[in-house]
């Protein structure tokens, strides 16, 4: 090591405390970063691992709605016509979710809803076609057929209910071979039989077969009750020319309402609805490495002034301008990469736990089943480790510079530096203010672009930021330069000490700003959307009781209420009346995936909508007089910029076919969306997959909970008691399938997921704020100590160290009361930017700004909590310090 | 075809067949199969399964081994009745329908055609009657069938061949052509969708066996003429097929001995000489083509003895009006089982059964498969009894078809006397059991 590089490391060795606090805050920061880059990496991959495990060397696929299409769309495909031969790698598929009930499951996590399992249908053959190996994700040569013994064939063939399971799954749901596996089809129930258990060749495969019952393809359509019908198509189609020839030729095959697609489409739909969640969140980890990035400034310019006699006297004795340049920058790039390879492990550990939290929450409001694993993907770990060095260079830079400028005789004076600071903090106020400017006008310009959006979002963040340390300076100058009562002289000192310092207090008052204010924009962004989502609820829930099967999982087909059921219910007493909700999903290459839902139509249910374009009359009128007019919810329309009046094509069984848009309601129900048909029109386009949800309106004198008890326990009258015995013959052999919740429940619920859905963001924001702390911190603590000899002399002539505690808290105080009140105006309107701008264009929801009170108290005590806090590490250390000895040492 | 072992071979095929299943399932490629045949573990499971067991799970628990009760067995003569028996006989395990051909060009090109339909039973009938009335998906079948196609063309050198698998839907009739009723409402533009039943199956009358796009079928009301149509990636055939003798009933009245004990049978016929003409197409080049096929029909139950390691099958058709059908039965100590048998049909239909003893057959040259298996190449073939030498060629060497389980199965030459007088001839010989491990073996 060089000379310089040895005094370099001789400094940063005799202060620990600075350097420790600069490595905890890029380690940190880098940690957030990482953490939720792993997070979102592993949610995305399960889902692409949950496509992959069926997809293999897939290329298309042929698809109808979300209920099937007919069996003898493979035939034609196989037989060809006359002038196409048939299509020979192509392999059947029929599969769909089930729900393995909580008696037979015993993990934690799953007791409640019951394992799920996806029941996957394949025609061994046609797999043999397809040249296909089932988990896809590994090649033909891998793995060995040593397991292939175990394979009963015929039983898998000709058993009905017979399936095979990997060791881990069957070990899970704890059954052995020959064991009978008790599910949960929609409202129904069935068996399987293990006949096989398979051991994957590889990780891989082991992660595609997780959680899935492979079964025969007759027995997929008995289980799932879909005689006849297909889930899809599966195909290996060559590339170039050939391929789309062969593309051409298949469609031509193709009845209308079943479409061929790239296999790759489908996850990318996926990737597509869940991006703006995830850019959301990496937005907020990038913030936390912001703060981060203050830290590492205040720790370089900290370590330059401290230096700059050093470097005087080294530029003195002939050392050239850039090699001081690069021992800062070098330095600062040690900091940088050990604080990020701390940040890494810290960050896998949270990333861990984050994921979770983003796999819930993908759940919740993407209604799709991914049960992820956690994967370090290295390309995250060096994304991470750029970021934190990245950060730690830039910010270093300034004092770089600065130190490179240090003339070789002279030492600036402090106040000298102060001056320029001031100068600097002036240039910075102008910088900050263009940046808002700047801010403000993306935000303005870019309606639709979410990145472009965020991006706007950053400038108006950081050009506030970098307005804070001019304000602060001439408010506490402002303030200490007169008599005040209330403040007494430690309040006038500690204000102008942190005015005086202005190089160091300015960026962590900044900082600490960014944070507190990001956090009460967070939460008044919450609370706002909270409310407004309660208010939806209470509007939309106008029914008594909501049935539904038990399980909310994603499920193509089967979620539905046997028509038995729906029979029973209606002529149940005290029933006086039910609407029912049909749903399917309709997939059209180059579309977003569409979910439409067909509602019983009339006048009572219309009037509950609250329509944000046309009104109740008209919609009414379109509705009832035209059959291809539909009610949008706002996100549907707001993804594919509709509005009243609008045209928009879906694939129907009756082909692609043009429907208008009758009104545009507000709706929290999802963040894509739907488009809501009356039954008649649902039923002539999409055929009749069952009803999904039923909403039951009683008569008034009718006691509910015993029509709960009725509905659920499949009796057909209620009981006389509240609790049926299900025993009766009349039963439709639902009992305990259906599940019938209060509209109190349900909102409860609803709200509930709401909440889980936003726990994430909570934890990032308080991970925000954990860096900003430790910002505070760090810059309190350089204050403090390069104020050693000035509280010396003070505590010499007499300071006691109670009142140099109370000057020390004085100033801390101040800078977190400057730091409150800067983030209260800027949180306000961050809240105002996320739930009008950021929220609109990442899922397409209106809200209403609630501004409660709460956060900003909250942040306040935050602000000044955080800062106290910070302030009384050194004040403990400088109380402790021998007056004597500290000037001694000077 | 072939057959005169049946149960070995099919049941190795279907065997193979199901391994390369499960192997699948297990996520394992199909290139290993296509390099090796199915290894000896798996294929042993799966034939164990196929051979001890009725299958589906009311039979697993029945201890029955070798002789099933449930299915029929081949163990005395029976009336045979056409055109009925052109078609399935489902109360047996196997059966088959293998038409082979010779085809000419005008200006002299030579091709080899083959066509198989193998049929193979899951479970007994009946046995699966409730499986099927539980959930009526037309997938819920008790029959898969394999089908394989091979052209070969003499001056290319060039022998290309296809296998296929699919099961029958629960009904066994197949309705037609592929008519089926359109399942999907109003849709005026697309024809009507073909059923699933349309994908592989047998019907009684008029006669149709298909599997695919792949089929024999008659073309009238009768049996005869057939019309022969399957296609693949860059080969496909279209012949009329005119049966020219009446059916030969193999072995003992159509019951084909393969072993000492009773019920080690098939039931067995051929039609011996079909006349045939028709297109073949070749890349994109229309070729119109005449010739002989033959056509074999078999069906059975139950097994070849285990010191079997496999059989040389031959089916000469001379220019003199004259079939010669001789199968030899190989031993794995090397040795000819004495079960090996043939016949010989005279140009007016009639025939006489051969004995091993009766044929002398005499390996002149070998041909070495890309892995490295030997086969027999030319033969001399004598009837003493007819004084008949025949030198049989084949047009060929490489006419081996690597499918689930490999076998040579190739046109051939022939010339030779006959009393002294040169004759000339053509036909199709199979030979399985040379690839390791041996086909035959258990």
């Amino acid at each position: 090591m060089s000379l310089l590089g040895r005094a370099g490391r001789r400094y940063h060795l005799r202060h620990p405390a600075q350097f420790g606090l600069a490595l905890a805050g890029i380690a940190l920061g880098v940690a957030v970063v990482v953490a939720i880059d792993l997070a979102n990496e592993s949610a995305t991959r399960s889902f692409a691992v949950a496509t992959d495990a069926t997809a293999g060397r897939v290329t298309d696929q042929i698809a109808g709605d979300s209920n099937g299409f007919d069996e003898a769309v493979f035939a034609r495909l196989r037989l060809g016509t006359a002038s196409a031969p048939g299509v020979r790698a192509s392999a059947p598929v029929v599969e769909d979710v089930v729900v393995v009930p909580p008696a037979q499951s015993g993990a934690p996590a799953d007791r409640e809803h019951g394992r799920i399992l996806r029941l996957l249908g394949v025609d061994p053959w046609s797999e043999v076609a397809l040249r296909r190996s089932l988990g896809g994700a590994f090649g033909g040569s891998a793995g060995t057929n040593a397991a292939a013994g175990g394979i009963d064939l015929l039983r898998f063939l000709t058993l009905p209910g017979a399936v095979l399971l990997d060791r881990a799954t069957a070990k899970e749901l704890g059954v052995a071979l020959d064991g009978r596996i008790g599910i949960q089809v929609g409202g129904r129930r069935a068996e399987l039989r293990l006949v096989g258990i398979l051991d994957p060749p590889d990780a891989a495969a082991k992660e595609a077969l997780r959680r899935v019952a492979l079964v025969d393809i007759a027995t997929a359509q008995e289980i799932l009750e879909l005689p006849g019908k297909l889930t899809r198509i599966d195909l290996t189609l060559p590339e170039g020319e050939k391929g789309e020839e062969l593309r051409r030729d298949i469609r031509a095959l193709l009845p209308p309402g079943v479409r061929l697609s790239r296999a790759s489409s489908r996850p990318a739909a996926l990737e597509q609805m869940t991006r703006a969640f995830r850019f959301n969140l990496r937005a907020l980890s990038l913030l936390a490495l912001l703060c981060g990035t203050f830290l590492i400034y205040n720790t370089m310019t900290f370590s330059v002034v401290q230096r700059r006699e050093l470097f005087g006297r080294l530029r003195a004795i002939g050392v050239r301008r850039g090699e001081i340049l690069s021992l800062v920058l070098s330095e600062a790039a040690v900091l940088g990469l050990v604080g990020s390879v701390l940040g890494l492990v810290v960050g896998v550990v949270l990333g861990r736990g984050l994921m979770t939290l983003v796999l819930q929450t993908i759940r919740d409001l993407y209604f799709t089943l991914a049960a992820g694993s956690f994967a370090i993907s290295p390309l995250s770990l060096a994304k991470g480790v750029a970021l934190g060095v990245g950060a730690a260079l830039t910010a270093a830079l300034p004092a770089a510079l600065e130190a490179a400028r240090t003339a070789p005789r002279t030492t600036l004076l402090r106040s000298e530096l102060e001056s320029g600071a001031r100068d600097l903090a002036r240039k910075a106020a102008r910088l900050g203010l263009m940046a808002a400017v700047a801010g403000a006008i993306v935000l303005a310009l870019a309606t639709r672009s979410l990145p472009l959006s965020l991006g706007g979002f950053f400038l108006v963040l950081v050009g506030y930021s970098l307005v804070v340390p001019l304000v602060l300076a001439r408010g506490l100058r402002w303030i200490g330069s007169r008599p005040r009562r209330g403040i007494g002289l430690f309040g006038r000192m500690g204000a102008r000490a942190v005015a005086a310092s202005i190089s160091r207090t300015g960026i962590a008052v900044a900082a600490l700003t960014l944070a507190v204010a990001v956090s009460i924009g967070i939460a008044l962004m919450i609370g706002s959307f909270r409310r407004t989502v309660e208010i939806w609820l209470d509007g939309a829930l106008q029914g008594d009781l909501y049935v539904s099967t038990p399980t909310q999982i994603p499920s193509r087909a089967n979620l539905h209420i046997p028509p038995q059921a729906v029979e029973r219910i209606r002529s149940l007493p005290g029933v006086q009346r039910i609407n029912t909700l049909r749903m399917t999903l309709v997939e059209s290459p180059g579309q977003l995936p569409a979910r439409v839902v067909g509602i019983d139509l009339d006048r009572q249910s219309l009037a509950a909508f609250h329509f944000k374009e046309g009104d109740f009359a008209a919609v009414w009128k379109e509705l009832s007089e035209t059959d291809d007019a539909a009610i949008l919810t706002e996100p549907f329309a707001y993804r594919r910029e509709l509005h009243r009046g609008d045209h928009f094509e879906l694939d129907t069984h009756l082909g692609r076919k043009s429907f208008r848009v009758a009104g545009v309601n507000y709706d929290y129900g999802s963040d894509q969306g739907v488009a809501m048909l009356p039954v008649e029109s649902f039923r002539k386009y999409f055929g009749d997959p069952g009803v999904a949800v039923l909403a039951v309106f009683a008569t008034p004198q009718a006691d509910l909970l015993a029509l709960k008890a009725a509905i659920e326990s499949g009796d057909p009258v209620p009981p006389a008691g509240t609790h049926a015995t299900g025993a009766s013959d009349a039963t439709d052999a639902t009992e305990g399938l259906l599940l019938a919740q209060s509209s109190r429940a349900l909102k409860q619920m609803s709200v509930e997921i709401f909440d889980r859905t936003f726990r994430i963001t909570g934890v990032l924001r308080l991970l925000a704020i954990a860096v900003a702390f430790l910002g505070i911190l760090a810059a309190l603590a350089a204050v403090e100590l390069e104020r050693g000899r000035e509280f010396a002399v003070m505590r010499a002539q007499g300071l006691t160290r109670r009142q140099l505690l109370r000057l020390i808290a004085a100033e801390t105080g101040w800078m977190g009361l400057a730091a409150g009140l800067f983030a209260l105006p800027l949180g306000a309107l961050l809240a105002a930017l996320m739930v009008h701008v950021i929220n609109r264009r990442s899922f397409g929801w209106s809200m209403d700004l609630l501004l409660t009170p709460r956060p900003f108290i909250e942040a306040m005590a935050l602000a000044l909590g955080a800062a106290l806090l910070a302030g009384l590490i050194p004040a403990w250390r400088l109380g402790r310090t021998d007056p004597a000895l500290a000037l001694k040492l000077e | 075809m072939t057959m005169r072992t049946p149960r070995g071979f099919i049941l190795r095929l279907v065997a193979g067949g199901s391994a390369v299943v499960a192997l699948t399932l297990l996520a394992i490629g199909l290139e290993r199969h296509a390099s090796r045949p199915a290894k000896a573990p798996s294929e042993l499971e799966i034939s164990s399964v196929l051979g001890s067991s009725t299958g589906g799970a009311a039979a697993r628990e029945s201890d029955v081994t070798g002789s099933d009760p449930h299915y029929l067995r081949a163990e005395l003569p029976r009336a045979f009745e056409f055109p009925a028996d052109h078609a399935a006989h489902e109360g047996f395990r196997t059966e088959w329908w293998y038409v082979t051909g010779n085809l000419f060009a005008r200006d002299g090109r030579a091709f080899g055609v083959q066509l198989t339909f193998f049929r193979n039973a899951l479970v007994p009938p009946g046995a699966m009657g409730a499986a099927e009335a539980a959930g009526g998906s037309m997938w819920r079948s008790s029959h898969v069938w394999m089908a394989h196609f091979a052209v070969g063309d003499e001056r290319r050198g060039r022998f290309r061949f296809a296998e296929r698998f699919a099961r029958e839907g629960a009904d066994a009739a197949l309705s037609g052509a592929s008519g089926g009723s359109g399942g999907l409402a109003g849709l005026p533009a697309v024809p009507a969708l073909p059923t699933l039943r349309g994908l592989a199956g047998v019907a009684p009358a008029p006669f149709r066996v298909a599997l695919e796009d792949w089929s024999l079928s008659s073309v009238g009301q009768d049996f005869a003429p057939l019309r022969l149509s399957a296609r693949d990636a860059g080969f496909a055939v279209d012949l009329t097929l005119d049966s020219m003798k009446p059916p030969v009933l193999q072995g003992d009245r159509g019951l084909s001995q393969k072993g000492p004990e009773p019920g080690n049978a098939s039931y067995y016929y051929s039609l011996t000489r079909l006349a045939t003409r028709g297109t073949l197409m070749l890349d994109g080049e229309a070729i119109s083509v005449s010739g002989d096929s033959w056509l074999d029909r078999e069906w059975s139950t139950s097994a070849l003895g285990s010191d079997l390691s496999g059989w040389d099958w031959f089916a000469l058709q001379l220019d003199d009006g004259r079939e010669i059908m001789f199968y030899r039965l190989r031993r794995k100590d090397g040795n000819e089982n004495p079960w090996s048998r043939g016949s010989i049909v005279a140009a007016d239909g009639s025939s006489h059964a051969l004995l091993g003893t009766d044929v002398a057959l005499r390996v002149v040259s070998t041909w070495t498969n890309p892995a490295g298996a030997v086969y027999p190449a030319r033969w001399h073939l004598s009837l003493p009894a007819e004084e008949l030498e025949l030198e049989i060629r084949p047009r060929l060497p490489d006419q081996e078809l690597a499918v689930t389980v490999r076998y040579w199965e190739g046109a051939v030459a022939v010339t030779g006397s006959s009393r002294g007088t040169a004759i000339g001839g053509h036909g199709f010989v199979e030979m399985t059991g040379y690839v390791a491990p041996s086909p035959a073996t258990r």
